[in-house]
Parts: C-alpha cells; structure tokens; sequence
C-alpha cells in the first residue's frame, strides 16, 4: 500500500518530463499529435494525483520516498519526494488545473506555429511545478524552483518575435534572479549550521536549538526572497504584471494557478523555519500586507483585461502570505487551494474573450460583449464572485479564513487592511466584468482596423491607457455595416473552451465547502501546523462586514460602469491624480529604472573604467608592453658582430670567475694560494 | 730565479695581447692568428704549472700537446671558413659578415 503510494507519486512528477521528452524528440513535428501527448500525460497525472490524495485523506501518516542521489564529503543529498496532505493537495490542485488548462490550450494555440513547442513547454512546467511540490529537500525544491524559472522565461518570451514579450521574459527572469539569490543565500546558510538540506533534519535542528536564533531569522528572511521574487510580493511584483504578454494558458497556469503558488507554498513546507522566528514571521505578514493593498489598488485602473486579472493575483498570493505570517497556515493553504481554481478560471474566460475578440485586450475597445458570449461571461461572472468572495463561492470560505486568522493573531490592523482589499477586489472585478460584459459596445471595430480573427500575431498595441472622458477617442465612428460584420466574426466558443472553464468554475462554487467552518472532518482537520485548528462556525461579525464590502464594492462598480454611456472610465475624474497613481502602478517601474540608471549604470560604468584602464590598461596592455619595450633594447646586443660577441663572451667568463674566487668567505681558494705560496 | 709568476706574467701578457687582437682586429686572419696566441698562452700555464707544482708528472705536458693538435684542426676549419667567406663577399673583413643580427 505504501510503497505504491511512492511509485504513484513518482509517476505522477516523471509523467509530465516524459510528455516533454516525446514531444521534444519525436512528435514536435505533428501538431495534433503533440497536444494529445501532454493532455494525455498531464491526464494520467491528474487522476493518479487524485487517487493519492484519496489515499492520504483516509490514512493522512506522511510517506516519504528516497533515492540517495550524492555523497560530497560527509553530506549526503538525496532526491526524495515527501507526500503528506499539503503536498497531496497541491498536487492535485497543479495536476488538474494544468490538465484542464491543456485541454483549453488545444483550442487557444490552435493556429499558432509554435504549437509542439508551447506544449512542450507547459509539459516541462508542469513537470518543474510538481518538483517543487513533492520535494522533501532545500536543493531539490531549489533545483526545481529555477526549473520553474526557466519555464517561465520560455513560456512569456513564447511569442518571442514581439519586442515586449521579450523583454517581459527578461524582465521576469532578470527580477525573479534577485529573489532566488537570496533563496540560495538562506539554505546555503541553514546548510552551514545543519549539515544538510532535508526539511526533517533543518526541523529537528531548530527543535534542538543548533542554530542561534539571529542566524535563524536571518536564514529565514533570505529564504522567505525567493517567495517574494516567484510570488510576485513588493518590492519584486514588478515582473508578474509585464509577464502577461505570454499566451493566455500560460497566464492562467503560471502566473495565476502554480509558479506563482510556488513561493507560498514553499514558505507554507517549511513552516517550521518560518514559525521558529517572531521577526521573520512579522515579515512575512508585512510583505503581505503591503502587497495586498498595493496590487489591489493598481488593478483598480488598469485598461487591460489579464493586467487586471494579473494584480489581482499578486493581491492573493500576499493575502495569503498575509495570514501565514499572522499564523493563519491553514486559512493560507486554504486560500492556495481555493485560489487555483478561480483564478484559472478567470484568466481562462478572459483569454477566451480575447480569442473570440479578435485578440483584444483592451477593455475599453469591448462592452456588451454578454450578448455574443455567454458561456464564458457567466462562467466569468461566477469566478468574479468567488474572486470577491461572496457566500457560498470558495472564495469566501478561504478569504473569510483569512480574515478570522488575522483578528485571532491580535494584528487587528492587518484585519481591517483584509477588508479595506477585499473592498477593493470586488470593485476591480466587476469593474472588468461590467466593462466587458455589460455596457454599450465601443466605437472600436477589430475588422474595420484590420483584424482578421485568424491574424494571431496581431500588431502591437499601442497601450492607449484609460480614456479619460475629456479625451477625444482616438477611434473613428463605426460604420453600422462595417460593425455588423465584425459581429458576425464573432465565433461561438469551442467545446474545448467550454469544458473546461465549467468544470473550473464548478470547482470555484463548490470547492469551499471542505472548509465550513465547524466542519468535523473538514479541511482545517487535514492541513493544518502543529495541532488542528479547529472553528467552531462561522465568525458573524467577519461574514457580515466582508459581505457589506462585498455589495459596496459591486454596487459602486455597478454605479460607476454598469449605465456609462462612453469608453471611458468616468472613475479617472472622481479619484484624479491618484486614479494616475493607480494607473501607473505607483511608478514602480519608473523608480527602479531611475534607481538604475543612476546608480546600477554609474556603477557599471564606474568598473568598466576601472576594467579598461587598470585591467586592460596596466595589466594587459601594461605588461605586454613592457616586454615589448624590453625585447626593444635587448634586440640592440644583437648586431651581428662577432667581436662584440666574444667581447661579452669574455667579459661574463670575468665575472664567473671573480664570483668563483670570492664565493667562499674567509678562504683563499688553492690557486690563488698556489700561485703567491709556490716557488 | 725564474719562479711560476714569471712564466703566469708571460703568459698572462701573451693572453691578453691576443685577447686585444681577436676583439679588435678587422682581418678574419689576424683573429685567428690572435686565438692561436691565446691557447699558446694557456699552453705556457699548463706547462708551468706542470713543472712548479707537480714535478715529474707530465700531465701538463700531455695536455699541452693535445692543445696544439685541437688548435691546428681549428685552425684548419678556420682557414676553410674564412676562404669560403672571401669567395662569397670578397672580403674578409668581419664588420661585414652581420647575417645573424636580429
């Protein structure tokens, strides 16, 4: 029983690489036929992961599976994977989003060119992304953590040949990079004090108090970088929002429902480490709480539908960050979890709409779109609601966790920043909602600009930004006629759309009811630190105020975007200057390229000076030099005259032989004592 | 009393006349000449010192006569040299034979 419990789990991360390998060596050139690998392998790995975590929910008793991989010196490292209920779940929750985002991405990709390369790559992600979840050690979950980070860079940059995806890739792996150092930094550090790399062995190290517990905080806020570089956590979110320039799928599978989970369910695995440190943990729930109120208030004024989605992530993943600082392991787990499921969902149904829409991104070229689309605008409205948190979506029960987390841990600030975000996020939800759905169409046309529905690599867009009411719309008035054609362009959506984004948006419904507060044998009962966390019912206060957030939230969305008459957004004249302090992103991105230009630049120019006149200059160029001006004047002896020749020939014969008769002090040498001594 | 120091006096003079010579003299001829009387003054030590400090061993005789039959060979190539020399640049001047110079 157990031992195929590993064999499963084993299976389960090896499916994904071997559907790489396929691909990669033998099917890439069938396009068909690659899609079917990876669905059908990430397929198998979806039910197997589901098979295991049945298993683990009736017998829960970890099982850890180990191959002994390296022996440097007494170290021993080994590659193992380690599967108790939290890794179970979040296996199951990677396996089956990813499957589903592959069964999507076979419509999505369908007249792409890379189409046997983007597979592959999602393979290989998927691959990495179970890595990180079954690790049992800090190298491996490292190993894989870059594996991811690979992935990433490939799967942004996918559409390669347009300079802004490009430069999102870099940009993501250049920002990530800063993060992962310090990840490294913080195990080579518990390294140094433990020994070894085993999550078991760091714990029982800090149980039996090996490390002292500045060296431990700081271990634990270097290792807590790298969440914050792969979560996309202030000061490193800048990546995460640029990173939507790659295909939708992508969006949805890495920067909405895995790599992105990837940082905190790290910190979630090693919560050992985290827990044993005060400060740290304080850090943790700062990060978080910042982040939360920073990207929820960007997502607020932002003109592009997966950016809005994009923030709305970051504020997530701090909120749950949020509540495993303040303790809340379980509420943050729980969120992980439930947050996978819609929020793929909503990046699903935006990149639908996109698809149907001629590839438009801008929601203010849309509106009144509910008429051509309505699968996907109700299954968008339904994860709209669970990403807002409304009873009974799951996104309240997680979300409501959270904030019950927060007033428990006594921080009653972070309570009412958790309110002040939730707030927050049901307004930018269904200001996206309404904008696109609902509303008068725009004077925008795709076809009359150009656009044909199969034109995939369309032109670069030019980010217009929110029209301010004052502006003139750029866009000519449309022709009727010319709108009643591209209307007809306006395709159903496929089945292999369909399917999926219902069984996500069934998942976002009802994949909060394992977590009823008061559930006997619920969620808080599986995953949970230390002892069970156990709640009697449901917290009235928290239920109440999170909902009148709610219904302010959508009311004033509604109020505001539901019966505007133009395309513009009438918020960018109430809120004003900060609306633009939204809409740029608190020029984060202007900050860091001056920071960079002014000091990263002069400091670089600072060393390439140094490098060109003292390296090159004294070192290189210096020494050649001199040797070359040597070999000048030594050149000068050789003249080709023979008495000279002999002259110096002679002359060192001289010197030897003085050296000769004074090289031993004190002592006459015998001919000389024979010459003055013989007669 | 004849004692070593004058036959090492001698024969010091005779080295360094030669020396002066070899290093000076333009005519490839003239410096072989001047190397010979160099070896013959190392000659005249050898038998000197043969004679004062070792008597009635013959040595430095022995060494002496091996000398004069090395010089004449060398003397022998030396002549070929400079014959062939004269040939080539019809001179025997040897500021003019700088082919080796860098």
């Amino acid at each position: 029983m157990r031992i195929e419990t590993e064999l499963l789990a084993w299976a389960v991360l090896f499916l994904p690489l071997a559907s790489f390998l396929v691909i990669s060596l033998v099917t890439w050139p069938y396009k068909k036929v690659s899609g079917l690998v990876t669905v059908t392998g990430i397929g198998i790995s979806a039910v197997l992961s589901i098979w295991i975590l049945s298993r683990i929910i009736a017998d829960p008793t970890p099982v850890s599976s180990t191959w002994h991989w390296l022996t440097v010196g007494s170290v021993k490292i080994d590659f193992g994977c380690l599967i108790d209920p939290l890794s179970a779940s979040m296996m199951m929750a990677v396996c089956v989003v990813s499957f589903l985002i592959q069964v999507y991405s076979t419509a999505y990709m369908e007249h792409d060119e890379g189409y046997s390369r983007f597979f592959a790559f999602m393979a290989l992600f998927t691959f990495s992304m179970l890595g990180i979840v079954l690790a049992n050690n800090f190298l491996m979950i490292y190993i894989f953590w870059e594996l991811v980070g690979l992935c990433s860079y490939l799967l942004i940059g996918f559409w390669f040949f347009k300079p802004a995806a490009a430069a999102a890739a870099k940009k993501a792996f250049v920002v990530t990079r800063f993060g992962d150092f310090g990840f490294l930094l913080g195990i080579l550090l518990l390294f140094h004090f433990v020994g070894g790399f085993g999550y078991g062995e760091i714990a029982h190290a800090i149980e039996s108090g090996y490390i002292p517990p500045v060296w431990l905080t700081i271990a634990t806020v270097l290792v807590f970088c790298g969440a914050i570089g792969k979560s996309a956590q202030f000061p490193l979110h800048v990546w995460l929002p640029d990173a939507m320039e790659g295909p939708t799928p992508v969006s949805a599978l890495i920067h909405a429902a895995t790599m992105v989970a990837a940082g905190v369910y790290m910190v979630a695995r090693t919560y050992d480490l985290f827990h044993s440190s005060d400060q740290a943990m304080l850090v943790v729930a700062y990060i978080g709480g910042i982040t939360a109120f920073l990207a929820a208030s960007m997502a607020v004024a932002q003109s592009r539908m997966k950016r809005i989605v994009a923030y709305s992530t970051c504020s997530h993943l701090a909120y749950m960050m949020m509540a495993l600082g303040l303790g809340g392991y379980t509420a943050g787990v729980f969120h992980l979890l439930t947050h996978c499921f819609f929020k793929a969902l909503l990046f699903l149904s935006a990149g639908a709409v996109m698809t149907l829409y001629f590839h438009e991104e801008n929601i203010w070229r849309m509106g009144g779109l509910y008429r051509y689309m309505k699968v996907t605008a109700i299954v968008m409205i339904l994860g709209g609601l669970s990403n807002a948190g409304l009873f009974p979506f799951a996104g309240f029960f997680s979300k409501d966790e959270i904030l019950v987390a927060a007033k428990e841990s006594g921080h009653i600030g972070f309570y009412w920043l958790g309110v002040l975000v939730a707030l927050f996020t049901a307004f930018y939800t269904f200001r996206l909602i309404f904008v696109v759905f609902f509303g008068p169409r725009s004077e925008w046309s795709p076809v009359s600009h150009g656009h044909g529905h199969d034109d995939h690599h369309h032109e670069e867009l030019p980010d217009i930004g929110n029209p301010r009411p004052s502006q003139t719309w750029k866009m000519q008035p449309v022709d009727p006629a010319v709108r009643a054609e591209s209307d007809r362009h306006l395709r159903k959506e496929p089945w292999a759309m369909i399917i999926p984004l219902s069984i996500l948006a069934t998942a976002a419904v009802v994949a909060g009811f394992v977590g009823w507060p008061g559930l006997e044998h619920g969620f808080s009962s599986f995953i949970f630190f230390e002892h069970p966390h156990h709640v009697a019912g449901f917290d009235i206060p928290t239920v109440v105020i999170s909902h009148i957030v709610l219904i302010v939230g959508i009311g004033a969305a509604w109020a505001i975007y539901g019966k505007r008459k133009t395309a513009a957004d009438p918020l960018s004249e109430m809120l004003g200057p900060i609306y633009r302090l939204f809409e740029r992103k608190y020029y984060f991105d202007e900050i860091y390229l001056w920071f960079i230009r002014r000091f990263i630049d002069g400091g670089a120019a600072v060393l390439a000076w140094f490098e060109e006149n003292v390296f090159t200059g004294v070192f290189a160029n210096g020494i050649g030099g001199l040797m070359m001006e040597m070999g000048r004047v030594l050149r000068l002896f050789q003249n080709g005259l023979v008495q000279r020749y002999a002259l110096i020939f002679f002359l060192g014969v001289l010197v030897l032989v003085i050296i000769l008769i004074y090289s031993v002090p004190g002592e006459v040498p015998g001919a000389i004592a024979a010459i003055g001594g013989v007669k | 009393m004849m004692d070593l120091s004058c036959y090492l006096g001698l024969s010091t003079l005779l080295f360094i006349v030669g020396l002066f010579g070899a290093l000076t003299k333009r005519s490839a001829v003239v410096v072989l000449m001047c190397i010979e009387l160099m070896l013959n003054a190392v000659n005249i030590n050898l038998v000197a010192f043969s004679r004062f400090l070792d008597p009635g061993q013959l040595l430095g005789h022995l060494f002496v006569i091996f000398t004069i039959a090395v010089a004449a060979a060398e003397v022998a190539v030396g002549i070929a040299l400079v014959i062939v020399l004269n040939r080539y640049r019809d001179t025997i001047n040897l500021d003019d034979f700088t082919w080796l110079k860098g």
